[in-house]
């Protein structure tokens, strides 16, 4: 079938367009006007649309003729208000484009930020409620819950044929450590916050699996699905692999749960008695942020499991082979581009 | 008790919103946005009964008493007479228009009606820059030679809507691209201790590489009835800053209105060597308070930046219940004005 992918140029969406190539989509690419792709490696299978999806004037041509969108864009740069107003505004355009051009299939990439956190306790599966006060998450939260909401209020109107994967920390080349996923650095000092957490990473080509799985499997229709490596990584472990490879430097220092954990909330109740009720701390140093990136959990992968079928995912070990290998590879062309330009002077 | 209104649910409009909560004698009724989802959320975030789509509906379902105008510039005039046409009194984001004419219709339209028409300009209502102005009325600045404001503020960097060529900002199809945004608060800054110009020289400039915005660099002097006054605009020199210098022949005031700063610096009594000791140790102490009172005003959540504008919402609706005049005067906004337009219209003749 013929699927829109928006984001595709992006971390997670190169990798689901080479999932819906290898499985034999044909992939209509929407990338920024201005993104290079020739870099990206895909095949005439990949037909590039350039559009903005917040101000391209006939989004609807772009999907004419589409089976399905996978809605992948999102904004990860600018304020946290711009961050919403881009994430909603490029999603109520999408939407509307769908409408027109008589697209009923959506899969659409939320977040595990959009769960209420501390409400968690022991394994957490899609039933764990959605967050009740949606602009103390953060501004990428908000959008993320309005974009959800956007959709399953045009599912329901217009009868389309909806999925929600909301993923964990995607990691992978290109963006080997997540920020923020395993605790804070104080320059080449990495305090690992509960060394023995499991923090929810999904390798990046395992995620893209998981777009591919949803579009295909009828099942998926109608589902809400977590999005999270069935493997638990520590984030000891995690961070030890990615100072292993180079690719960060500096020392993991361990700050125990027990220890962290009181300290943060008397932090926020001496910040609530002496700054008053509008203070404003450190997201790990409120509640909700806190239990959001840190609390020690566990993850129910089964409905991820159901959608992949007996589809093996790529492990951790083989991950992380392809992430710090990768760095290397990229390093390679600019160190012959050097040496070329050395011959070249020397000559 | 007003019923207040606001058009346009972006990220100025949620400074506006946060600030008429706080405020007893305000009843917020109604967010208005062309985006639906921003409307309902902001209905939502802040607790506003309803939200709109279509500004019109909402002035004639909800007949607010005040309206605040928060969308992009180019959209002021239309919404502004339409809610002053419903009988509503304006807050108008700046600016209002570059258009003398239609600035003046406007007014003639509020003063008709018996409405008030105001313009945001929220940096005049800062605390250090009350308090420049104050010393400055009582006499001790001395007579004001010249007024220097400078805004550094990074627009061009990775993430800023004024630098992302796939959606330009609104601001880019002004006379003036995106400086025009920023040139009002140079301008009214300035009018404040030197009045109106006599003559004005402008130098615009893009020196970024960048395909937006058109400008990115703007400086201008000014020759004003009662001193002379040099504007800058920097959308390059880091990191962000915004000085207010007055320069009198008894003292000279700088203020940072992106912190808590303020230094005076005085002629005093006693051998002159010593004045810049002691105009150094009161800078410095001026400089670590203004370092923590800053950090502290963040961690506690109130406001630095627009605290300007929490004040002269304050006054306008306190205005609006006594029956008492404005805190800026339709003569005021009109000069200010002025003074925007003669900088801008250089650039065009440029």
């Amino acid at each position: 079938m013929t699927v829109v992918v928006t984001g595709a140029a992006g971390f997670l969406g190169r990798h689901v367009v080479a999932a819906l190539r290898h499985a034999g989509h044909e992939v209509r690419a929407i990338v920024r006007p201005r993104t290079e792709v020739f870099d990206l490696g895909w095949d005439s299978g990949v037909q590039v649309f350039r559009a903005d999806l917040r101000t391209h004037r006939d989004l609807a041509h772009a999907l004419e003729g589409a089976a399905a969108v996978v809605h992948l864009a999102a904004a990860m740069s600018g304020n946290d208000f711009s961050r919403f107003s881009e994430i909603v505004l490029a999603t109520e355009r999408l939407f509307d484009a769908m409408s027109t051009a008589r697209v009923k299939r959506l899969v659409l990439c939320s977040s595990f930020s959009v769960y209420d956190w501390l409400a968690a306790r022991g394994t957490v599966d899609e039933t764990l409620p959605l967050a009740p006060h949606v602009y103390e998450c953060g501004f990428y939260a908000a959008g993320k819950l309005w974009q959800e909401r956007l959709a399953r209020r045009r599912a329901e109107v217009e009868g389309w044929q909806l999925t929600v994967l909301r993923p964990g920390f995607i990691w992978g080349p290109g963006n080997p450590c997540p920020p923020s996923s395993t605790g804070r650095s104080l320059g080449r000092l990495h305090l690992v916050f509960g060394p023995r957490r499991c923090p929810p990473f999904i390798y990046v080509e395992n995620c893209a699996e998981a777009f591919r799985a949803a579009l295909e499997n009828p099942e998926a229709i109608g589902a809400t699905v977590n999005v999270v490596d069935d493997l638990p990584i520590s984030a000891w472990r995690f961070l030890g692999a990615a100072l292993h490879s180079g690719e960060l430097r500096g020392v993991r220092v361990p700050v125990p749960l027990v220890f962290l954990s009181p300290l943060v909330a008397l932090a926020h109740r001496a910040g609530q008695a002496v700054l008053g009720p509008r203070a404003r701390l450190p997201s790990f140093m409120v509640p909700v942020g806190y239990a959001q990136g840190y609390r020690s959990l566990r993850y129910d992968t089964r409905k991820l499991q159901a959608l992949l079928g007996q589809r093996a995912l790529i492990s951790f070990e083989e991950a992380t082979r392809r992430t710090f290998a990768a760095k290397v590879e990229r390093a390679l062309p600019a160190a012959e581009a050097s040496n070329r330009e050395e011959a070249a002077t020397n000559s | 008790m007003k019923r207040a209104a606001v058009i346009g649910a972006g990220y100025i409009a949620r400074e506006h919103l946060d600030c008429l909560r706080s405020l007893a004698s305000v009843d917020i009724v109604g967010i208005c946005d062309l985006s639906p989802t921003l409307a309902q959320a902001a209905a939502e975030e802040f607790q506003v009964p309803h939200w709109y789509t279509d500004s019109a509906a909402m002035l004639r379902e909800l007949a607010p008493e005040v309206v605040h105008v928060t969308t992009p510039p180019g959209s002021h005039v239309l919404l502004a007479r339409q809610a002053l046409e419903a009988g509503a009194h304006v807050l108008v984001e700046k600016p209002i228009t570059f258009d003398r004419d239609e600035l003046r219709r406007l007014q003639q339209l509020a003063a008709s009606r018996g409405l008030v028409l105001l313009e945001d300009h929220n940096y005049l209502f800062n605390d250090s820059v009350e308090r420049i102005r104050e010393q400055a009325k009582a006499g001790r600045l001395g007579e004001v030679v010249h007024v220097d404001v400078i805004f550094a503020v990074d627009i061009l960097g990775e993430g800023s809507p004024f630098a992302d060529p796939d959606a330009p900002h609104p601001s880019l199809s002004l006379p003036g691209g995106a400086v025009a945004d920023f040139v009002t608060h140079l301008a009214y800054l300035a009018y404040a201790f030197v009045g109106p110009p006599r003559a004005v020289h402008t130098v615009w400039d893009k020196r970024g590489s960048g395909p937006v915005p058109p400008w990115d660099e703007f400086r201008a002097l000014v020759d004003a009835e009662r001193g002379t006054a040099s504007l800058s605009f920097s959308a390059r020199a880091q990191p962000d800053l915004f000085w207010l210098r007055v320069h009198g022949t008894r003292m000279r005031a700088t203020a940072s209105l992106f912190e808590p700063l303020l230094v005076f610096e005085r002629l005093y009594q006693g051998p002159r060597p010593l004045f810049p000791v002691r105009n150094g140790l009161a800078a410095a102490v001026a400089y670590s308070h203004s370092a923590v009172a800053g950090l502290w005003r963040k961690l506690g959540g109130r406001p630095i930046t627009y605290s300007g504008l929490w004040r002269l919402l304050s006054r306008f609706y306190r205005a609006l219940e006594e029956g008492a005049p404005p805190p800026l005067s339709p003569d005021w906004i009109e000069a200010v004005n002025r003074l925007v337009g003669d900088l801008v219209a250089q650039k065009t003749a440029q």
